[in-house]
C-alpha cells in the first residue's frame, strides 16, 4: 500500500477516532492495528502479541502502580490539611504569604501524591475559602493553585517521567534527576512572579488589615508546633529521591519504599483503615491499566510505523523541509502547546510520539533533556483553556467563579513555562546537571 | 499527576457500577467477570508491594528472592490486563470529551456505537494473536532465561484471560446498546 495512503490513515483515523471521543488508549492502538494489517496481512497482526506483552511485563513499569499507591495513600490519608497548614505557618510573613504557601505546598504536595488534579483540589478546598475571607484577589488564588498543581510532575517521583523513560528506553532515575532543579526553579519562578505582582499592587493581597481582624480570634491562629507537618511528608520525599540519588535503591524499589512510608504515615495521622487501603489499591489499579494501556497503544501505533516505513517518510519529508534544530524545535512546542488547548497531556505526548521521536533523534537532542521540556508541555496543557484538567478543577470548588476568571487566572503561568523552557534551551545544564552527578 | 482524573463516585463506592434495573443478565454477569478480575489484579499490587519490599529487605542481609525482577514484571501484567475490562466499566479510560459532549442524543449515540464497536474489532484482534502466542508458548514449551525457566504460557495465560474479559465486557456494551458506557 502507498505511503502517503497510510499517512492519510494515520492523520484522519486518529483526529476521526479521538473527536468521537474514543478511548485515547484504544484509538491508539486500532489505529497501529490497522496500518499493519493495511501494509503487512493478517501475518503481519502476530507481531502484537509480543508487543503488548512486552510493554506489560516490564519490571521498569512495575514502579507505575507502586508510586501510584503511594500518592493514593497519602490523599486518602487526610495529611494534606495538616501540611496546607504548616507551610502556611512557614510562608506567611511574606507579603502575600498565603500565595505562596499555595505553590510550595501544592508543589510538594503534588510530588508527593502524583497528583496534579487531586493536589490543586484538596489544597484548594481548604485554600480558597481561607483567602478569600482575607480578600486577596480571586484571580491570583486561582492561578496559584491551578499552575502550583502542575509542578507534581515535573518534581520526582512522576509517572509521566516513568512512562516517558520506558517508551524512549531511557534511564528513569536519570529522568527523576533532571526534572528536580527545573521544578524548583519553576516554583521559584511563580513565587517571583508573585511577589512583583504584590509588590506592584499589594490590594491583591490585603493581608495587613485582614490579619488585624483575624488575630484577634487565637482558635484560628496556627503556631509554631503547626510547622513540624511538612516534616513526614518532605521527609518521605527526601527517602523516595534520596534512595534513588544515592544509587541505594532502583526507582522500582524507591516506589515500595514510598509505600512503606505513605502506610506509616496513614497510620500516624489515623488516616488508615480496611476502607482506605482497598480504595487506594483499586483507584491504582485503574489508573495503572490506563496509563499502561496507553503506552501499549503507542507502542502498537509505533511498530506499525516502523514496519510499514511510514515513520521513515515522515521523517524524510520533515527533513526535506532544511529546518534548523531549534526550528524544529519551536515547531514542536509550537505544536504541543496548539495541541495541548484541545488534548489531555499525556494523550497529547504518546500520540505524537512514535512519529516525532526518530526525527528528534535525527536532529540530536538529548532525550532526557527533551523528556523534561515535553514535561513543562504537559504541565501548560493543563492549564489552558478549553481543556485543562486544572482548570476544571479549581473551577469546580471556586464557590461560584466564572471559568474565565480562572483561565486569567492561570494565563501569567503559561508565560512563565514558556520561558521556563526558553531557559532549558539556553542552559540545558538545568536539567542534565544533576543526573550527571549521580553515585552509582 | 495529570493523568488520574477525578474518580467517579460509583467505583468508588466499590458499588455496582454503572448498571441500571434495566440492564440484563448478560452485562451483570459481564460486570461481576470485570469486578472479579479487578479484584485479583489489586491482589496482583500488594503482591508487588510485598514482593519489592522483601527484596530491599534482603538486600540489607546482601541475600536476594532472585525472581523479583521476573515475578514483579508478571505481576504488573497482571494488574493490566486484568484490570482492563474493570477499569473500562468504570469509566477509568480518558477520551476526549470536548466534540462529544457538544453532540446531540443522536449524533452521541452514533458515536458511541462507533468507537465501542471499533475497540470490539481491535481487542478481539488482540484475544485472537494473543491466544496464538500463548499457544505457540505451550507447545514449543518456550521458557523464560531465567532462575525459575518459567514456562511462558503460564504468565502470558493471564494476558489471553484478561483480554477475554475485556471482550466480554464490550460485548456486554453492545447487548445492552451501548446505553452504559462510561
Amino acid at each position: 500500500m502507498n505511503l502517503d495512503l497510510l499517512v492519510l490513515v494515520l492523520i484522519g483515523g486518529l483526529a476521526f477516532l479521538l473527536l468521537i471521543g474514543q478511548w485515547t488508549a484504544f484509538a491508539l492502538g486500532s489505529i497501529g492495528t490497522l496500518i499493519i494489517f493495511l501494509s503487512k496481512g493478517v501475518s503481519g497482526l502476530e507481531v502484537l502479541s509480543s508487543v503488548i506483552w512486552n510493554n506489560t511485563a516490564s519490571y521498569i513499569l512495575v514502579a507505575v502502580p507502586l508510586f501510584l499507591l503511594m500518592g493514593d495513600l497519602i490523599l486518602r490519608s487526610g495529611v494534606s490539611r495538616y501540611f496546607y497548614r504548616s507551610v502556611v505557618v512557614l510562608l506567611r510573613w511574606l507579603p502575600g504569604g498565603l500565595l505562596h504557601a499555595n505553590i510550595l505546598s501544592c508543589a510538594i504536595f503534588s510530588a508527593v501524591s502524583g497528583s496534579s488534579v487531586a493536589t490543586a483540589a484538596t489544597v484548594g478546598t481548604v485554600a480558597i475559602p481561607e483567602m478569600r475571607r482575607r480578600q486577596y484577589a480571586p484571580r491570583m488564588i486561582f492561578g496559584s493553585l491551578a499552575a502550583g498543581g502542575t509542578l507534581g510532575i515535573l518534581i520526582p517521583p512522576s509517572i509521566v517521567m516513568i512512562l516517558y523513560g520506558a517508551l524512549v528506553e531511557e534511564s528513569i532515575a536519570q529522568l527523576f534527576m533532571a526534572g528536580l532543579i527545573p521544578g524548583i526553579a519553576l516554583a521559584g519562578i511563580f513565587m517571583a512572579y508573585i511577589a512583583v505582582r504584590i509588590w506592584l499592587n499589594p490590594s491583591l493581597a490585603p493581608e495587613g488589615a485582614a490579619r488585624e481582624e483575624l488575630d484577634a480570634d487565637p482558635e484560628e491562629e496556627p503556631d509554631w508546633r503547626d510547622a513540624l507537618h511538612v516534616l513526614p511528608i518532605c521527609g518521605l520525599l527526601g527517602a523516595v529521591l534520596g534512595s534513588i540519588y544515592t544509587g541505594v535503591a532502583t526507582p522500582t524499589e524507591a516506589g515500595a519504599i514510598g509505600v512503606a512510608g505513605a502506610l506509616l504515615l496513614g497510620i500516624g495521622y489515623r488516616g488508615l483503615d480496611w476502607e482506605v487501603f482497598r480504595g487506594a489499591v483499586m483507584s491504582s489499579v485503574r489508573t495503572t491499566c490506563m496509563v499502561v494501556f496507553i503506552i501499549v497503544g503507542a507502542q502498537i501505533l509505533a511498530t506499525a510505523l516502523t514496519y510499514s516505513g511510514a515513520s521513515r517518510a515522515i521523517s524524510e519529508w520533515v527533513l526535506a523541509l532544511g529546518l534548523s534544530k531549534w526550528m524544529f524545535f519551536a515547531m514542536l512546542v509550537l505544536l504541543y502547546v496548539g495541541l495541548g488547548f484541545f488534548v489531555d497531556g499525556l494523550s497529547m505526548i504518546y500520540m505524537t510520539l512514535p512519529v516525532l521521536l526518530p526525527l528528534v533523534r535525527t536532529f540530536g537532542f538529548d532525550l532526557v533533556w527533551f523528556g523534561v521540556v515535553l514535561t513543562i508541555l504537559i504541565e501548560l496543557g493543563q492549564i489552558t483553556p478549553p481543556v485543562g484538567l486544572n482548570l476544571f478543577t479549581i473551577h469546580g470548588i471556586s464557590g461560584g467563579s466564572r471559568f474565565s476568571e480562572v483561565v486569567r487566572g492561570a494565563a501569567p503561568y503559561v508565560a512563565l513555562m514558556l520561558a521556563m523552557i526558553l531557559l532549558l534551551a539556553l542552559f540545558p545544564g538545568l536539567a542534565l546537571w544533576l543526573p550527571a552527578t549521580m553515585m552509582g | 499527576m495529570h493523568v488520574r482524573e477525578p474518580t467517579t463516585g460509583s467505583a468508588e463506592a466499590g458499588g455496582e457500577g454503572p448498571l441500571s434495573p434495566r440492564t440484563g443478565r448478560f452485562a451483570r454477569a459481564a460486570a461481576r467477570l470485570s469486578d472479579l478480575f479487578g479484584a485479583l489484579a489489586g491482589l496482583a499490587l500488594v503482591g508487588i508491594v510485598a514482593i519489592v519490599f522483601t527484596e530491599i529487605v534482603l538486600r540489607l542481609f546482601k541475600q536476594s528472592l532472585l525472581v523479583t525482577d521476573e515475578m514483579g514484571g508478571y505481576l504488573n501484567a497482571a494488574i493490566v490486563f486484568l484490570g482492563l475490562g474493570y477499569s473500562l466499566r468504570h469509566g477509568a479510560f480518558i477520551r476526549m470529551e470536548l466534540l462529544y459532549d457538544a453532540l446531540g442524543p443522536a449524533a452521541k449515540r452514533l458515536a458511541t456505537w462507533c468507537f465501542v464497536l471499533i475497540s470490539t474489532v481491535f481487542s478481539g484482534t488482540l484475544v485472537y494473536v494473543a491466544w496464538k502466542h500463548v499457544r505457540y508458548a505451550f507447545e514449543q514449551d518456550t521458557r523464560a532465561i531465567s532462575v525459575l525457566a518459567t514456562p511462558e504460557w503460564i504468565p502470558q495465560s493471564v494476558m489471553l484471560l484478561g483480554l477475554v474479559a475485556l471482550l466480554v465486557q464490550l460485548a456486554a456494551f453492545i447487548v445492552e446498546r451501548v446505553r452504559n458506557v462510561p
